[in-house]
């Protein structure tokens, strides 16, 4: 009973922020998707470590550490890179979103190429990074409530939680389908509620929680292992019929799954796919002004990093020490069931939870904002026909499908390990990031180049993710062990660079107006 | 206070520093420390990643008091303009 009581309480106080949230906003589009650009600066700081950290980090990288060793410890080096990322980028994606009132990133990139064309395919890009993200969030959820409730047995008469099944009234589901519902279902209706107002409000509680869950997770592992040289120790020791000793700290590690070029490239790519995701590029839109950004940068650096280097780092390595065959992405929850009192334990679920919830609600709400405001206000109600009141209705409708859609994959079998489909999303987000390179930094860009870039992108994308799809079996996935994100945007880039040099670009007129 | 030319070359060679950093963190750099070796019981590649990770952060914290700090809000007040093209749609 006691993990169930604690997740409730956790989810009452979520969802009471959620409606605190309602009860301030107006119901005005600028208000629904970027609270008005008003946060401040401990409110972006947290919103976006709270979107950053999601169960990609709470439960996948641990998952990858356990299986591959510690060659993911390199993924973290993207937690500088995002760091940097959020002034180099965010500080002049704030300026002409202030400027020039955008919400979303198609209105930016729109407005500059004067494309609905880049307007359709910089939203379609963001709906595609949004689905694998939240679906991710949501298997989370099914793994941690799976795992804590596994020796819960609660007879109510109407309930019954026993043997990993969940029975209200005549309906049963699997503890794993229950968590990914309930986790979906209450993330869903606060953010229909409230819209950016309640994801922000709810991610400054998340986030504070996630940072606490992270750290004090990795000093538990710690603890467990006998000290730092202890876990480390039992770590280089690993070994195995395919395992010899000492790959759990060499690279390319224990399955292989880590040669330098592709810790050299899917660094890169977590870190300025995640960068260019439709949820932090609305991020910067609604600080309240560069201060705000500008702190939030050094926060995140700085306590991120630590939570990665000391928190998932421990429980990763620690993990596959103290339990040599579970599931990878369920080591942390294994650790917290075994080691803590349940009462602990499950207040801990509650900070992984949060950072699943964080990271759903805010790509969700996002992606309410591109579908209404890119495409149905834009195509279906053109000129201004659809009023702020349809517009905010529009986009929780959105949200309310989204969330559907995502917890359905969610509860496929065999979808994937959650870093893995992770990695999907940023891979198709950082495509959105050559778009930004002519209203930021090259006048020389073209609409043309853009357009193709993100045409050539996408497909050498899909062609390096999976090479058998297309016929060609010369080559592994992620051929020459180069992330595919990578060789789609070194293709995006090429493109865009090539065709530019050949078309035109915006008149001097727009491009004044842009690089003032 | 530095001149606007001055924080210009000084961004370039933060750049530079950053991207150095990451080669030698993720790129080639590391291929000089993969070895089975532990350093006071820590894998050699953990201390080697947690090194550049902190010349990264010092790197952008540097950066923050240089560049950074005193650029100031240079804009119009909120709303005042809508996106060119785009119609009443807010």
């Amino acid at each position: 009973m006691t993990p169930l009581i604690v997740i409730f309480l956790y989810l009452v106080i979520n969802f009471g922020i959620g409606i605190l949230a309602w009860r301030r906003g107006r119901v005005t589009a600028d208000d629904y998707y970027i609270s008005a650009r008003s946060q401040g600066f401990m409110v972006t700081a947290l919103t976006i470590m709270a979107n950053f950290f999601s169960a990609f980090a709470m439960l996948g990288a641990p998952g990858m550490l356990y299986k591959g060793g510690i060659g993911f410890v390199f993924f973290m080096l993207n937690v500088p890179i995002c760091g940097a990322l959020i002034w180099i980028i965010g500080k002049p994606l704030w300026r002409l979103g202030k400027r020039f009132g955008y919400i979303t990133p198609s209105d930016l990139v729109a407005d500059y190429y004067q494309s609905d064309i880049l307007r359709v395919f910089i939203a379609l890009l963001g709906i595609i990074f949004v689905i694998p993200y939240a679906v991710l969030q949501f298997q989370g959820g099914g793994y941690l409530f799976d795992v804590i409730t596994q020796t819960s047995r609660v007879d109510l008469g109407f309930f019954i939680l026993a043997d990993r099944q969940m029975t209200l009234g005549g309906f049963s589901v699997s503890t794993f389908t229950a968590g990914a519902l309930l986790l979906a279902s209450v993330t869903m209706i606060y953010t229909i509620m409230g819209g950016m107002r309640a994801v922000s409000w709810t991610n400054v509680f998340q986030g504070a929680l996630l940072v606490i869950g992270m750290l004090v997770g990795g000093i538990i592992t710690v603890f467990i292992l006998g000290g730092v040289t202890g876990l480390f120790g039992q770590a280089a020791a690993i070994k195995g019929p395919a395992i010899p000793e000492g790959s759990f700290i060499t690279l390319p590690g224990a399955a292989k799954m880590y040669p330098v070029t592709m810790i050299f490239t899917f660094t890169l790519v977590a870190g300025f796919g995640t960068m260019a995701s439709p949820g932090q590029w609305m991020r910067y839109y609604s600080a309240k002004g560069p201060d705000a950004l500008r702190r939030s940068m050094i926060i995140f650096a700085v306590v991120l990093s630590a939570c990665y280097f000391f928190g998932t780092a421990f429980i990763g390595l620690g993990g596959r020490v103290l339990f040599p065959d579970v599931i990878p992405d369920t080591v942390f929850l294994e650790i917290l069931h075994k080691y803590l009192p349940l009462a602990v334990a499950s207040f801990f679920v509650t900070t992984i939870m949060a950072a699943a919830m964080s990271t759903a609600n805010s790509n969700l709400h996002a992606m309410s904002a591109l579908v209404t405001k890119d495409l149905y206000s834009r195509f279906l109600r053109p000129g201004g026909r659809a009023g702020q009141r349809e517009m905010v209705w529009v986009g929780r409708a959105v949200i309310t499908v989204a969330s559907v859609l995502s917890v359905w994959i969610s509860l496929k079998p065999n979808i994937g390990m959650i870093v893995q489909i992770g990695l999907i999303s940023m891979a198709v987000a950082l495509q959105m990031f050559p778009s930004l390179i002519g209203p930021l930094y090259w006048k020389g860009a073209t609409r043309a180049g853009t357009i193709t870039g993100i045409i050539l992108g996408m497909a050498v994308l899909l062609v390096t993710f999976k090479p058998a799809w297309f016929g060609i079996s010369a080559f592994g996935e992620s051929p020459l062990g180069i992330h595919y994100g990578f060789w789609g945007i070194m293709v995006n880039l090429a493109s865009l660079y090539l065709v530019s040099k050949f078309t035109s670009p915006p008149t001097q007129e727009t491009i004044e107006r842009f690089h003032k | 206070m530095l001149t606007a030319e001055e924080k210009k070359k000084l961004f370039r060679k933060l750049i530079y520093l950053f991207i150095f950093a990451y080669l030698m963190s993720n790129g080639p750099g590391v291929l000089l420390v993969n070895k089975p070796v532990l350093i006071a019981g820590i894998p050699i590649l953990y201390l080697w990643a947690l090194g550049w990770a902190i010349v990264q952060i010092a790197l952008i914290i540097y950066a923050y008091y240089k560049l950074w700090r005193d650029e100031t809000d240079d804009e119009t007040a909120p709303g005042q303009s809508q996106p060119a093209g785009e119609g009443e749609t807010k």
